[in-house]
């Protein structure tokens, strides 16, 4: 079984790909052999290509990690996100070579993934120097940034790597004090990807008792269009001053992948929570059968200008589950 | 002085029969405004404009108003500085509009209330304000000067149930919010309470001598005023933290502002556009806009004029095919256009540089008397005529590929639940830069999804695409962009500016401008 922490309860093995899917990941899929031939790759790259290779031909065809051992390596033997070439696509980007948590672990998934264990060690091990002294993983030397100024879902997110990776490892448990304590006393946020991965991270040490109460507040209010969005526009709170901003303009927008998160919420919660959740899901399922490119991006109030991605392979991958699921009720 | 053109205001409300209506997108608003207004025709040209519906002032003003070098600036500057107005809350879209001016450089403000009282001709009056954020005088230089206001000892703060018994809403919403900030909500507002008319008197004070050392001349009905606000309500993070803002509201031109912001944008629309008259007829050129102006010949410029000379330096110059190679002292060779065109573009972009350039505006006008350090050209707009006006100033002095080192996109906070759902969707994490996460974001994925918003809102910027840097979060904002060239460009293009703006009006730039403020609040 192929599944990732990204999308929840989907087996990639097994996804039915509608044809215009299909059609699409493999645009991509090739637009980014073309980059690749030049060395400009990404881990992020390398995970969503595999992806494709699995929902589309059933098993991983590429070596990705020889393309990662020549281009996504760092000089100390180290998983890095971007290759220098990547880097590149940026003016001056100094800043390429990133020993990240997602980056040690989209090498050690493949790794896992294709039963090739040599190097897993030492990415178990690069994840445990990773961890601070509060118990979150991360890099403060591709990342600097104060704890108070970090993004609760980059926090949540690489602690659910890092405890995926130091749970398969069986070293979870020597730091199990510190990521109790840890999660016991972080305050439950308002985004959907924030609490998923705050769950896996749960689920990967044992401790689903320490999920905070009243979640389903946070998955009712991240409703959005036909499914769900990872925020909702009403606790949209700025940082420094503490009031809520100007956001009249601001759209949530409906999204598989944060509705798939909703859905991982959804199975610590009451039936009929539960129940109402998988009945929006599947409605959005039904709507995506029909809208199957109904993934929008996002605009910057009036201007109708795209801010940022629409539809990326995560996004088909989980739409193609969801409209497969939606069949299925 | 040079006439370029003139503003129809006779011609242009018989034409739309005094129906002045218009769109205007801002900070990613599409809003529009309109007015319907009345006139009557006064001997000398003058005419006194109204709203039909009897609300506002009667308006005096010339039928058709002379468009010179700095006219044409300071509607670049308020297009930049000015008040475009606020959203009418009963009627979402429609904007209700006032004329207001925010800028502090105080000799900025002498200029822009100067062509204010150019333009209209009745009796118009100004409100200098300056507002604060009360937690300035918690540290630092403003608990100095509360200190120094009450003799030496500043009293202890009572209670706020001493000091304000009653609360009203506004208080009951502060005491409500959370900040991560030193003391209470209770201690901070009793604060404000206890000091608000002491901190009052000396930002009134303060603002007055930066008036008057500016050279300005006040009337009996010109005000200037201040306001505080509650600690730590908008910008000031820390004590001592200021969020200073500076406004000048006109009075006695209410309801005039819609007429206002349709000059401005056929201004602004027909030097874009490069045509001799606006599309509603209410601007006219004297002749194309590009082939209008004073003719600068920049290597005399720079070698003699008055404005052409920084701290007493001038640069050097040699030839090198179409180009003039100049070089400043301890700055490198730059080519530059030996002519140049003081034409309605480069005066409009010169006020509007002014206004949203990111370089210190005390800096630009005290290069003049001393060496400048850390003088750098930057200009962060989220509209794209803003952003190709300035691009084609540039690219009239420089050669395109020199004109931009580099440029960026900024978010504010408000629009960082968006980042990271991008980033979600690529299956990476938003990642900042910097201790307090306002440096380069980190999440290549983040800013190349970003890069094609950039250059379908600013395709002025697509021969610089390869020049793209990054996405910046930042504290406040709808998402814009922000770039910077050479350093060493600044120093051919701020004194050319400096002269499209003021050339005419100060002579001598070293003994001109009367008052720099480095520090806003250095006694």
């Amino acid at each position: 079984m192929f599944n990732h922490l990204f999308l929840p309860d989907v087996n990639l093995e097994e996804v039915k790909l509608p044809k215009h899917y299909s059609e699409w990941l493999l645009r991509w899929f090739r637009s980014i052999e073309q980059d690749l031939e030049n060395g400009v790759i990404s881990s992020s790259r390398c995970i969503q290509g595999a992806f494709i290779e699995i929902v589309i031909g059933g098993s991983i065809k590429t070596d990705w990690v020889g393309i990662m051992n020549e281009y996504l390596t760092d000089e100390k033997g180290l998983p890095i996100a971007y290759s220098e070439e990547f880097g590149e696509l940026l003016n001056n980007f100094n800043q390429w070579k990133q020993n990240t948590i997602h980056s040690i672990h989209a090498r050690w998934w493949l790794e896992k993934t294709i039963d090739d264990d040599s190097d897993v060690e030492n990415l178990e091990r690069n994840i445990k120097e990773l961890i601070q002294p509060s118990g979150w993983i991360y890099n403060p030397l591709v990342s600097p940034t104060r704890l108070r100024g970090r993004m609760r879902a980059e926090l949540m997110m690489s602690l659910a790597m890092g405890t995926e990776i130091l749970r398969s490892g069986g070293i979870a448990k020597n730091h199990e004090d510190v990521f109790q304590a840890l999660l016991s006393s972080t305050s439950r946020t308002n985004f959907l990807s924030a609490e998923y991965f705050r769950i896996k991270s749960l689920e990967h040490l044992g401790m689903i008792q320490l999920i905070p109460t009243h979640m389903e507040n946070v998955i009712e209010m991240c409703e959005a269009g036909e499914g769900y969005c990872d925020f909702s526009v009403t606790t949209k709170v700025d940082d420094y001053m503490g009031s809520q901003k100007r956001v009249a303009r601001d759209v949530a927008l409906h999204s598989p992948i944060s509705s798939l998160h909703a859905k991982g919420i959804s199975q610590y919660l009451p039936i009929e929570t539960r129940e109402h959740i998988d009945a929006r899901i599947h409605s959005f399922g039904n709507h995506l059968k029909l809208n199957p490119f109904d993934i929008p991006s996002f605009r910057m109030r009036d201007v109708d200008i795209p801010f940022g991605t629409d539809y990326t392979p995560l996004e088909i991958i989980g739409a193609s589950y969801l409209i497969e699921n939606a069949n299925d009720n | 002085m040079t006439f370029l053109g003139k503003i129809n205001i006779i011609t242009y409300l018989k034409k739309c029969n005094g129906e002045v209506t218009g769109q205007l997108v801002s900070d990613g608003k599409i809003r529009r405004y309109y007015a319907k207004y009345k006139w009557q025709i006064e001997p000398k040209e003058i005419i006194i404009i109204s709203k039909t519906n009897g609300t506002g002032d009667n308006v005096k003003i010339r039928s058709e108003i002379p468009l010179d070098e700095s006219m044409v600036s300071f509607f670049g500057l308020y297009s930049g500085d000015g008040a475009k107005g606020s959203e009418d809350k009963k009627n979402i879209g429609l904007i209700k509009t006032a004329i207001s001016f925010s800028q502090r450089e105080p000799n900025l403000v002498r200029f822009a209330v100067e062509e204010f009282r150019k333009l209209f001709k009745g009796d118009i009056r100004f409100n200098f304000s300056l507002g604060e954020d009360s937690a300035f005088f918690m540290d630092g230089d403003g608990l100095t000067l509360l200190k120094e206001y009450y003799g030496g000892i500043i009293p202890n703060t009572p209670l706020l149930n001493e000091i304000r018994p009653q609360l009203n809403n506004a208080d009951n919403r502060y005491l409500s919010e959370s900040r991560k900030v030193p003391g209470t909500n209770e201690e901070n507002l009793s604060y404000y309470y206890f000091h608000k008319d002491s901190m009052k008197e000396i930002l009134i004070k303060r603002k007055l001598n930066e008036i008057l050392e500016s050279g300005l001349k006040l009337t009996e009905n010109d005000k200037v005023t201040a306001s505080l606000r509650r600690p730590y309500k908008k910008g000031a993070r820390e004590p001592g933290g200021s969020s200073r803002s500076d406004e000048i509201y006109i009075g006695g031109v209410n309801g005039f502002g819609d007429f206002f912001l349709k000059i401005m944008q056929e201004i602004e629309q027909s030097i874009h556009d490069d045509c001799r008259e606006s599309s509603q007829g209410l601007i006219e050129w004297n002749d194309q806009p590009s082939k209008l102006g004073n003719q600068i010949d920049v290597i005399d410029f720079f070698t003699h004029h008055n404005y052409g000379s920084i701290a007493g330096e001038r640069p050097s110059f040699s030839r090198e095919g179409i180009y003039h190679i100049g070089k400043w002292p301890r700055s490198k060779e730059i080519k530059i256009n030996p002519t140049l065109l003081l034409d309605p573009l480069w005066c409009y972009v010169s006020g509007l540089y002014l206004a949203e350039g990111s370089t210190s505006k005390a800096l630009m006008f005290s290069m003049y008397r001393e060496k400048p350090q850390g003088l750098a050209l930057g200009f962060t707009s989220s509209e794209d005529e803003s952003i190709a006006l300035l691009l084609r100033a540039l690219q009239s002095l420089f050669p395109t590929s020199d004109c931009l080192d580099a440029w960026k996109i900024k978010v504010g906070s408000q629009y960082f639940p968006e980042l990271v759902v991008i980033g979600l969707k690529n299956g990476v994490p938003m990642l900042r830069g910097g201790n307090s996460g306002d440096g380069k974001m980190r999440t290549m994925e983040i800013s190349l999804a970003l890069k094609d918003w950039a250059l379908e809102m600013a395709p002025a910027l697509i021969p610089y695409a390869d020049k793209y840097s990054h996405v910046e979060p930042t504290g406040a904002g709808v998402a814009r962009i922000d770039m910077w060239g050479s350093s060493s460009l600044a120093r051919w293009f701020f004194p050319l500016i400096m002269y499209a703006t003021f050339g005419e009006i100060i002579d001598d730039p070293v003994e001109g401008y009367r008052c720099s403020i480095t520090f806003f609040y250095q006694m």
